[in-house]
């Protein structure tokens, strides 16, 4: 058994030996041969201690290890994509959002409305070479008033999900507006935008107040 | 003979080069990479013998199969990266030559780090 044990281990080594030399002789000489002489070093390593492992615990297992090892590399490179996608999703909801302040101060400086709910939808998809280009622009405006209260109300027009805000608005009872086309135009010169894109409610409710 | 083939190829590419160095700088580079492409191209076959006998050595040295293709690898990222910064050292271009190997190295790193770790783990592990 003990015999047996060596007589193994020292075949692996005189293999290995022969091995190691005949690949010296396939590498090629240069900076390279100082990385590859020390992962070659590495081998030898695991070579030598292999079969003590084998005899003083028989849970180990240096393949599965290394199997492991590189799948934690591999998960750690996914979790650096879904960072990178996170990313994106931050940039985008930045920019919906500083587009919506933007508009919303073109809007309350150059009209006598307020802007009471602000829906932007824009081209998401980073691969598109339109990314970032607005696709519609939907406002809800109210009467311009010095009541606290409506500024409150107003405060609360930026929600991210804009299929959830436009379910939100058929709550709203809203109509079309009169004097749209000032809004409108403004809008559209800002951002170069076609006028159809830009729909304009005024929000009854509020104005009947 | 295809030493003999390999060595003609060589000296005629050297004498080319030779040649062409004085007015046409630009040809002399490009002779020198399809001279050793053709060098390459030559051996490949018999490489394929090499990588042969390597695979059943290690099978019967009891070196596990991800080392193995993982120290091939390795060879071949290091013959890609020698094989460019020669020629860009060739050129002239010392800089680019030293950027190339960089990169070869950073990508050797990144393939022995698995090793590393898994050897890592197994030491602390026999450790009382």
């Amino acid at each position: 058994m003990t015999i047996e044990f060596i007589k193994n281990w020292v075949i692996d080594i005189v293999y290995m030996s022969i091995f190691i030399s005949f690949l010296e002789i396939v590498l090629p000489k240069g900076n390279m041969k100082r990385f590859i002489d020390m992962i070659i070093g590495f081998l030898i390593i695991i070579v030598v201690i292999n079969p003590f492992i084998k005899f003083i615990n028989k849970d180990i297992d240096i393949e599965r290890n290394i199997f492991t090892s590189i799948n934690r590399f591999n998960n750690e490179y996914k979790e650096s994509d879904s960072i990178e996608a996170l990313q994106q999703d931050q940039i985008t909801s930045v920019y919906i959002n500083k587009l919506k302040e933007d508009i919303k101060d073109q809007i309350e400086y150059n009209s006598d409305y307020k802007v009471s709910v602000l829906n932007v939808l824009i081209v998401e998809d980073t691969e598109d070479e339109d990314y970032g280009q607005i696709k519609k622009i939907e406002l809800v405006l109210e009467y311009k008033e010095e009541d606290i209260k409506d500024k409150d109300i107003i405060k609360v027009d930026n929600t991210k999900e804009v299929c959830v805000k436009l379910n939100n608005n058929k709550t709203l009872n809203r109509e079309e507006l009169k004097d749209s086309e000032k809004i409108v135009n403004i809008i559209s010169k800002q951002y170069n935008l076609p006028t159809d894109r830009i729909s304009v409610y005024l929000n009854r409710k509020m104005a009947g107040e | 003979m295809e030493a003999l083939q390999i060595v003609v190829i060589g000296i005629v590419a050297t004498v080319m080069i030779m040649l062409l160095k004085d007015d046409k700088p630009e040809f002399a580079v490009l002779t020198s990479i399809i001279t050793s492409i053709v060098i390459f191209y030559i051996v490949a076959d018999k490489l394929k013998i090499v990588v042969q006998v390597l695979t059943n050595m290690a099978k019967n040295a009891d070196v596990d199969f991800v080392f193995f293709t993982t120290i091939l690898k390795i060879i071949g990222i290091a013959y890609i990266v020698e094989f460019g910064a020669q020629i860009s050292r060739d050129a002239g271009e010392e800089s680019i030559a030293s950027k190339i190997e960089l990169g070869g190295k950073v990508i050797i790193m990144v393939l022995a780090i698995p090793i590393l770790m898994a050897l890592m783990d197994l030491i602390f592990e026999i450790l009382p």
